[in-house]
């Protein structure tokens, strides 16, 4: 179903431990890939998504892990991602289109995030996950503004992955809860 | 993951009597779901099994783990959501054992099935019987088989229980057809590529005895994709509720399912992406359509089609 085998994605054991916590766990944590590929774990995924995600950053020592907004991000310990952005303009918008013109704005003032592409829809274009408003503040950090992305709901996740193209891209995922 | 389960699965065997169709749980050693005495031989392998309990816990798979199917299938069995409780079975047994806040739990009552749930706060385990008057065992193996050939062994013990049970088979008691009208494409909005199908679901028509009334029932829908091209899960529309007996569907029941992204996010060489589409009836599988997103990519572009069958 997550398309693991495919061979468009670069898939490694810390994306897959990330979906399990999600699909397995019903856990709302956000992800996003690193460039270094991590191909084993000794941690589990488990219903105490704490102790999971303090295990997981603990073996895979390129990721950090913090919370944004009220939701959980596992993200890498590169610095482009705590990029302060200021002048942001999204107040109100609806999630997909707030995330496309975020991604859009980041794409030209961070160098560091040229290849980031902006999320697909997928399935109903009319669903709350597209849809909800949400609002960035005007100024805060990359990671923060991809919480607010997020907005109130706490099933709604989003993902960085890396495709095969070389080319990063957002998207949006929900999680059964 | 899924050969795991399928192993738990096989490793977990049915015992039903023949005479009043209650499933036991069979405790190590006697008949725990009919009384609380417990033998010696049960109590060591009690205690054994507590010992090992822990450092199983992490490994046993809970409803939620399971194939939707297997998981809708006790659910339905039940009426009760066990999604956090965990299921494991060992040497002709079969267990729940959960995560049930306290005292003791019961499942209404659906058609002619009867769930009781008791829980054992010492050890934290869970009792269950269920009494199952096997009615609607065509359409159940009808969804069973929908679901492709990981469901075979679901199946077989279906059919072999119902043998065990001294019951004749059922006839074929309800099938489903969907009907649809205004089927068309439509492009995705400016600067992206896809295509996107809209349709209205209109109808549903139900064939034979066991079928229940149709007014008031829900159509519903499951949507997975096989991230053929890009990605993430598929989000789908909500329910359609049917507003008389003859199956017509409350007017404005408008299904939209789209792929949409920037060119760039697309493989250079294209790509195919399978959405896979099951709509339910009161909560029965009625149908599983195939939906196919083909995107092509060119010097000239990018461009999208999509069919639905």
């Amino acid at each position: 179903m997550n398309g693991f085998d495919n061979k468009l994605r670069q898939i490694d054991a810390v994306s897959r431990f990330i979906f399990a916590l999600r699909e397995n766990h019903r856990a709302s944590v956000s992800f996003i890939q690193a460039d270094e590929r991590v191909d084993r774990l000794e941690a589990q995924p488990s219903d105490d998504v704490d102790a999971a995600l303090r295990g997981l950053v603990s073996q895979a020592e390129a990721y950090r892990r913090t919370e944004q907004a009220g939701h959980l991000v596992v993200l890498p310990r590169a610095p482009v991602w705590d990029t302060l952005v200021a002048d942001v303009p999204i107040t109100d918008v609806p999630r997909l289109e707030a995330a496309t013109k975020y991604i859009a704005l980041i794409r030209t003032r961070v160098p560091g995030l040229s290849d980031l592409l902006e999320p697909p829809m997928k399935g109903d274009p009319s669903s709350p996950l597209y849809t909800q408003p949400v609002s960035l503040q005007p100024r805060g950090s990359i990671v923060q503004h991809f919480a607010e992305l997020l907005g109130s709901d706490r099933s709604v996740v989003f993902t960085v992955e890396r495709l095969i193209s070389g080319a990063r891209l957002f998207y949006f995922d929900q999680v059964p809860q | 993951m899924k050969q795991q389960t399928i192993a738990n699965r096989k490793s977990a065997t049915v015992h039903s009597s023949a005479d009043t169709g209650l499933f036991k749980r069979k405790c190590a050693c006697g008949n725990h779901s009919s009384g609380h005495m417990e033998c010696a031989e049960c109590a060591r392998r009690s205690k054994s099994a507590q010992f090992n309990r822990s450092s199983l816990a992490s490994r046993r798979p809970t409803l939620s783990e399971m194939p939707p199917l297997a998981a809708g299938l006790i659910e339905s069995r039940c009426g009760f959501d066990f999604n956090r409780i965990r299921l494991h079975g060992e040497q002709g047994t079969i267990q729940l054992q959960g995560h049930t806040p306290s005292g003791n739990a019961s499942a209404s009552p659906r058609n002619s099935e009867r769930a009781t749930a008791r829980l054992h706060p010492a050890n934290a385990e869970l009792d269950v019987g269920l009494k199952v008057v096997r009615s609607d065992t065509a359409a159940r193996l009808a969804a069973l088989s929908s679901d492709g050939q990981e469901d075979e062994d679901v199946i077989k013990t279906a059919q072999v229980g119902d043998a065990g049970a001294g019951k004749a088979p059922a006839a074929p008691s309800c099938s489903y057809a969907m009907t649809y009208a205004n089927v068309k494409t439509v492009g995705c909005s400016a600067g992206n590529c896809g295509a996107k199908i809209k349709y209205d679901v209109t109808g549903v028509t139900a064939t034979g005895s066991g079928c229940p009334k149709l007014k008031g029932l829900q159509v519903t829908e499951s949507v997975t994709s096989d991230s053929g091209c890009l990605p993430g899960g598929v989000t789908t529309g909500g329910g359609c509720q049917i507003v008389d007996d003859a199956g017509k569907v409350k007017a404005g029941c408008t299904d939209t399912y789209g792929l949409c992204s920037s060119a760039d996010s697309y493989p250079a060489a294209g790509c195919t992406e399978i959405y896979t589409q099951k709509l339910s009836v009161g909560g029965v599988l009625a149908e599983t359509r195939t939906i196919t997103f083909k995107i092509t990519k060119s010097k000239a572009g990018c461009s999208g089609t999509v069919t639905r069958t």
